[in-house]
């Protein structure tokens, strides 16, 4: 059965495109370009839920909604007020009965740079990319390596064991705001430096050597492997966002190169 | 060179011809009668029929089809969450507390689930069945159409053939209840008599009994209303019931349920037949989801009953739980001679060697009456009553597809309604079977039975009754239909407040009402 919906996205986006320095033997360009965007639903004759964690215990536990009037995937579920002091149990609004929409898994803004410096022979090229002001779904620490594990001989998470209040091993996994994680993230894509010899002798033209890197740092507060991910945790076809749960890790690499014409 | 050209422009015209076809689907979503018929040329309609059967058993055997809604919303049946077990987004917790909405996953799968089968009942009417095949197709839709009506006050039908487009229209409430009543009673006449896995005349006549004793809670639930000549219906058509001597009460109470109940459930008036070692839905969940992890079988430590239920019982009551005398294969001995069907109570024991057994922490493992719907103490494993009515397969329980037939009915359930329906002011009882002629006999001949042993009662109000009821019903997936009809479904019991009134019905789930505007959510939701 096909259901009439609208999404409407709304915002701006520019794009700068500078030439900063243009000298003979420097010239550095620098290019930024940024979206905002408004995500909106409407006209849906009803509510969609998507968005299926996994693990042991939260069975058919879905956290997002498609929802006239909120933003398409809103993590809708329990909000986590904290933990009882001397029960470490965890405790929510309306003890859990009500759910809240608690988090948005769209960015409100895009970002991405990139920039090349060319210094007589040398040149430095950039590109980072970042976006901002959305949540995450940190499906691992849910069900994965929370406090329950350790009776299993399993590890938890750090951030579990370092928390000065002690949650008790038979606080239910409740799905629940708790695991929501700001998504923030400025992600240095790939870099290259290189350095290009010209014509070497009469047998090598064009020479250049350089060194190039990919992932090579992320400015984040997000707790998981990588900021930039999206687990497909969906339902019946319906798409989910923003979920992580035990992805791979993306890979650091650095490569080193020669580039030479016969 | 200029052959593959050509081959690639004519390629790329096709491809563009193709792209400029006006899309215009016929959608039916129906097939043919060749096409269900396996190459015959006419409909299967043995094959299909068969396949209604299979299907309806799957809502009704696990444990989060018609079980959970109906019985974990009631006082015989929570759920408790246990550390990292069983809190599946508190699904459980809020069908016991009365807190769920219209998204919740039983309520929507199991109204799905009821669709299906209405569906596929109805579509069967289209490929020219027997008389008798008709009969048990409409008997089978009526069955969970009476579900449907008693969990959400609303049923969605189309006729056959009818165009799957449009959406199907809608019966409500006491409408509903008059249409199942007509077609129950014009489908009788073509049904078969036996056998009891089949929708035979007595099944129909039973759900007949249902319609009219609930008749007057279908109309108004929170203050219901019993007709004189509704009540005079229920006991005409339990006298024929019981009258034709085909139902009997075994020594064993839980024989109904065993997994050889097909020989030796002689009680049970309609069944779902599940084949040992070859077909079967999952009625195995009735133990697994209740049983601890360090049982024989070993179970998924989840569902419990309440000792407020428990306590209905006296300690002669055999009803209550009993070491079962097998006569199935591969039943280990049970030396300890411990209780292993029925409420399991205290301290469990080894089926194999009798040694008394421990949790998963070394404490000895006996279940505690306190149960709550979060479990937070170091005991979490073993809190709550265990509570199962069918006797463990043992020689297919590995295998997945147990024996056990799901009772649907029985001669129990039959007594005790026509008993109900005297006491509600119902006239003409017959002392057939020779179980009584007044609610009180008939009561009596019950609990007296050598396969129940319990004292026989003084007198017989509706709260006797009631409790009554739950003591020989209990877990059948009756109870909330029943504490509605009583007037007890909203009252506070064990881990339950007084609920809101909107609970006498399940909300409609809300990719139904998006998907038919003929549906109406139902008040409060």
């Amino acid at each position: 059965m096909n259901l009439d919906g609208n999404i409407d996205n709304k915002g701006f986006e520019f794009a700068l495109n500078s030439a900063i320095v243009t000298k003979k033997d420097l010239t550095w360009d620098l290019g930024v370009n940024a979206t905002f965007i408004q995500n909106e639903v409407s006209n849906l004759s009803s509510q969609i839920n998507t968005g299926s964690l996994d693990g042991q215990g939260i069975t058919g536990t879905t956290v997002q909604v498609i929802k006239n009037g909120l933003p398409i995937n809103t993590f809708f579920t329990k909000n986590f007020e904290g933990f009882d002091k001397t029960t470490g149990f965890a405790i929510y609004t309306d003890d859990g009965y009500t759910l809240f929409n608690v988090g948005n898994p769209n960015p409100k803004m895009v970002l991405g740079l990139s920039t090349t410096v060319r210094y007589k022979k040398l040149s430095f090229v950039a590109n980072m990319n970042g976006a901002f002001g959305h949540d995450i779904y940190n499906n691992t620490l849910n069900s994965v390596i929370n406090v329950g594990s350790i009776n299993n001989g399993k590890n938890i998470a750090l951030s579990v064991f370092k928390d000065p209040i002690k949650e008790s091993f038979a606080n239910p996994l409740t799905a629940s705001s708790r695991f929501l994680e700001k998504g923030n993230y400025l992600k240095l894509a790939n870099a290259t430096i290189s350095y290009s010899f010209g014509d070497v002798g009469k047998s090598f033209k064009n020479l250049s050597v350089y060194i190039t890197g990919q992932n090579i740092f992320t400015i984040t507060k997000f707790t998981g492997f990588d900021p930039e991910v999206n687990v497909d945790k969906n339902i019946s076809g319906v798409p989910s966002s923003s979920i992580e749960y035990i992805p791979y890790p993306s890979a650091r690499t650095f490569s080193f190169g020669v580039n030479v014409g016969f | 060179m200029i052959k593959k050209s050509l081959i690639a422009m004519l390629g790329f015209t096709v491809v563009t011809v193709l792209s400029c076809t006006k899309l215009d689907e016929n959608l039916h979503g129906q097939l043919s009668e060749s096409q269900v018929g396996g190459g015959s040329g006419s409909a299967n309609t043995a094959g299909l029929l068969n396949g209604i059967y299979e299907n309806i058993r799957g809502t009704f055997q696990d444990q989060a089809g018609v079980y959970a809604l109906w019985e974990m919303t009631t006082d015989e049946l929570i759920g408790p969450t246990r550390g990292g077990d069983w809190d599946d987004n508190g699904a459980w917790r809020v069908l016991h507390a009365h807190k769920f909405d219209a998204d919740h996953i039983r309520v929507r799968e199991v109204f799905a689930a009821l669709g299906g089968v209405m569906y596929s009942a109805t579509d069967l009417l289209r490929f020219n069945p027997t008389a008798q095949q008709k009969a048990e197709a409409r008997g089978l839709r009526a069955f969970a159409e009476f579900m449907m009506l008693d969990g959400w006050g609303q049923v969605p039908y189309r006729d056959p053939g009818e165009s799957t487009i449009q959406p199907p229209r809608v019966r409500t409430g006491t409408e509903e209840i008059d249409y199942l009543i007509t077609e129950l009673t014009a489908i009788i006449p073509d049904l078969p008599s036996a056998p009891v896995t089949k929708m035979t005349k007595d099944a129909a006549r039973v759900l007949l009994m249902k319609c009219y004793l609930n008749k007057g809670m279908i109309a108004n639930r929170a203050t219901p209303t019993f007709a004189a000549a509704d009540m005079n219906q229920v006991i005409t058509l339990a006298d024929q019931v019981i009258s034709s001597g085909t139902y009997t009460f075994r020594p064993v109470y839980f024989d109904a349920f065993a997994p050889n109940n097909g020989t030796i459930g002689t009680e049970n008036i309609w069944t779902q037949e599940n084949i040992g070692g070859t077909s079967s839905a999952n009625i195995r969940s009735r133990w697994e989801s209740t049983m601890h992890y360090n049982q024989n079988p070993s179970g998924w430590n989840g569902f419990t009953t309440l000792s407020d239920f428990y306590n209905k019982f006296e300690a002669s009551d055999k009803r209550r739980g009993i070491n079962y005398p097998y006569t199935s294969p591969g039943a280990p001995p049970n030396p300890a001679a411990a209780v292993n069907v029925g409420l399991l109570r205290g301290q469990q024991y080894n089926m194999t060697t009798g040694a008394a057994l421990q949790d998963r922490t070394g404490a000895p493992l006996a279940f505690t009456d306190a149960v709550k719907i979060i479990e937070k103490g170091t005991n979490l494993e073993v809190t709550g009553i265990r509570a199962y009515k069918y006797p463990i397969d043992f020689q297919y329980n590995d295998n997945g597809n147990v024996n056990n037939d799901y009772v649907v009915f029985r001669l129990g359930d039959v007594l005790l309604m026509k008993a109900e329906a005297i006491l509600r002011g119902g006239t003409g009882a017959t002392n057939a079977g020779g179980y009584g002629t007044t609610a009180l006999a008939i009561v009596n001949s019950l609990r007296t039975h050598v396969s129940r042993n319990a004292t026989a009662l003084g007198s017989l109000t509706l709260d006797n009754l009631l409790d009554e009821r739950a003591r020989e019903m209990y877990l059948e997936s009756w109870r909330k239909q029943d504490l509605i009809r009583f007037g007890k479904f909203l009252v506070a019991w064990q881990e339950k407040a007084a609920s809101d009134p909107k609970y006498l019905f399940f909300p409609i789930p809300n990719g139904q009402l998006a998907a038919n505007p003929n549906l109406v959510q139902n008040p409060g939701f």
